[in-house]
């Protein structure tokens, strides 16, 4: 297959899944096309389709309840046969994610290492990343150090993602 | 002890001179447990066994005899069990102990009647060990003795009676043990809320409703005969105040659900006061009504890229003042402020029509005819997934991959959907 056609899919793809998302956003996940400033209000042709911006509400019952969460989201050009790269902008205190918002998660890179499939999409990774962010998987961390004290000291580990939320993540 | 029951001796215990009840337990007693006889002229000691219907059970111990050997002592005759006291063998108390019921049945013969209730329960209990359901009691051995103690006869029928006067209509479900139960209470306005009654022949009650707060659990009626306290009369009523008191808020929040379209919770309930509501173009606004204060103004917070969050932004920050907490609902505030009217929520034709063509569409491009392509013009072998691909979009995906094997024109891999083994033909 050559790459127009590849494009083709990918410009398609990516209008399926702005209407899905539109209609039905994963629970505290909201999605929309980053478009460069600067262009006319009322066409979304100065958005380019590779750069999404998207928001994680914190869960209840998490320490990142209450705080709004950012991130950025690139589409690849050979997506969805690439996975997309997403990273938080909002900074976050978490086993799994490094002080540059780079997240360890399987979904989010190619096999054998990774998880990525065709099957998924931009909904069902910030899904995944919303749900990494409520059950931290510290056996697999990013951060030694974070992850060293989400496995030993439970509290301490909780009280500082809470301040980091307090200090980041509040006033979006 | 073990002597059969004659006529006779059966004729002398009822001219005993006791109390009516006395003779009508013993009556019973004779007729039940044939083997258990009074020892005294006063009838507060009784001697003899139990014959179990599970005696055939086979197990590797030697202790199963047929009957349990019981001794009870009740001072204050066989129709009242205060004060009583039963003792079992040394065989059957080995068996209980071994399934670690020990102490469960003392817990159980106290919420005994009488004598013959008494009796019931252990040879219930015994019979349960044998038949092997010990795991099922046993499971539950760590919590309090009263959760496997069954309820007196009178927890039925005072329930049983409050239901008929609350009508059966409005019951949803009642589980086996007559312990959990889920109403249907409507609301002044005519709402039906879904009321969970659980644990309730414990002392530990809780009363359940989709609400932002809990409902209380009404005061114990002192003077009911029901042994731990409160009546589903007196529950239903407690709901229906709390319901009466949050009118208001579900005003706001029906307003809310009925004319926008909430993106969050999948399925709004009263039991949360957070709304998401789409405002289109990838926008959304999401609220957090108080839950004590519904009209007045919410928790907002506007989700969305910069470009169009901005100006509405602008005129939340700008409009608020003119909130008007009587004159219109939340919703109708909000609107007017952001100078905007919310979408409305996608009907049942509209939800009908966007994923009739779902099933069709190729698994990896997600759409159905492509340019130079076509339609899919496969699927997955497997049935239950039968997903449709574009045979060029599986081949691009497969090829993409480390471990896909190919031969000649043949990918072989697995579908991105179900996983199960996959090939395609170039």
């Amino acid at each position: 297959m050559n790459t127009g056609s590849v494009e083709q899919i990918r410009v398609k793809r990516l209008a399926r899944e702005m209407e899905s998302l539109q209609r039905s956003p994963p629970p505290y996940v909201s999605v929309w096309l980053a478009c460069s400033d600067g262009g006319n209000e009322a066409e979304h042709g100065a958005c380019q389709l590779d750069r999404w911006e998207a928001a994680i509400r914190g869960a209840p019952g998490t320490p990142y309840e209450g705080g709004v969460f950012r991130l950025e989201v690139q589409v690849p050009p050979r997506y969805p046969f690439e996975p997309p790269q997403v990273r938080f902008r909002t900074p976050i205190y978490h086993p799994n994610i490094d002080a540059s918002g780079r997240i360890c998660l399987d979904a989010l890179s190619m096999p054998p290492r990774g998880a990525w499939r065709p099957s998924a999409n931009l909904g069902t990774v910030l899904a995944a990343v919303q749900q990494l962010m409520g059950e931290p998987n510290a056996d697999d961390g990013l951060v030694a150090e974070i992850s060293e004290e989400y496995r030993r000291n439970r509290v301490q580990f909780e009280r500082t993602a809470r301040e980091w939320t307090r200090q980041h993540a509040l006033g979006a | 002890m073990q002597g059969a029951l004659t006529d006779g001796r059966l004729h002398n215990t009822s001219a005993i001179p006791d109390t009516l009840q006395a003779s009508a337990v013993v009556h019973r007693l004779v007729a039940r447990f044939p083997h258990v006889l009074p020892q005294n002229r006063s009838l507060t000691e009784y001697r003899g066994w139990i014959a179990l219907h599970t005696a055939g059970v086979t197990q590797a111990s030697e202790c199963l005899t047929a009957e349990v050997v019981v001794q009870v002592r009740c001072p204050c005759g066989p129709a009242d069990m205060q004060g009583a006291d039963v003792q079992v063998d040394a065989h059957t108390r080995a068996l209980l102990e071994q399934c670690a019921l020990g102490d469960v049945l003392p817990a159980r013969t106290a919420y005994a009647t009488d004598l013959v209730e008494m009796l019931e329960q252990v040879s219930d209990l015994v019979e349960r060990c044998r038949a092997g359901r010990v795991a099922n009691v046993a499971a539950s051995a760590t919590s309090p003795s009263w959760t496997r103690a069954l309820p007196r006869p009178e927890y039925y029928k005072r329930l049983l009676h409050d239901l008929e006067r609350i009508g059966w209509e409005h019951v949803v479900r009642i589980d086996d043990a007559f312990a959990e139960l889920e109403l249907q209470v409507p609301d002044a306005a005519g709402r039906q809320h879904l009321v969970i009654l659980r644990d309730w022949h414990t002392p530990a009650p809780s009363i359940h409703a989709s609400l932002p707060a809990h409902v209380p659990l009404p005061e114990p009626d002192r003077s009911s005969v029901q042994p731990h306290g409160i009546s589903l009369m007196q529950a239903v009523a407690q709901v229906r105040a709390v319901l009466g008191a949050y009118q208001p808020l579900f005003q706001v929040l029906d307003d809310v659900d009925q004319h926008s379209c909430v993106l969050e919770p999948e399925r709004p309930t009263y039991a949360t006061c957070i709304r998401r509501i789409a405002l289109g173009r990838h926008c959304s606004l999401y609220i957090e009504v108080d839950p004590h204060n519904p009209r007045s103004v919410p928790v907002c917070r506007l989700l969305g890229g910069e470009r169009d969050t901005a100006a509405l932004q602008e005129r939340l920050n700008g409009g608020l003042h003119q909130w008007d907490a009587v004159g219109r609902t939340p919703r109708q505030n909000l609107e007017a402020i952001l100078e905007c009217s919310f979408p409305p929520a996608p009907t049942a034709a509209d939800r009908l029509h966007g994923s009739s063509t779902e099933g069709d569409e190729c698994g990896i491009c997600y759409s159905y005819r492509m340019e130079g392509v076509g339609v899919p013009d496969m699927a997955c072998d497997y049935a239950p997934c039968a997903r449709p691909y574009h045979r060029s979009c599986l081949w691009e995906w497969l090829q993409a991959l480390p471990e896909t094997r190919q031969s000649f024109q043949v990918c072989f891999g697995v579908c991105p959907y179900c996983s199960r083994p996959i090939r395609v033909r170039r």
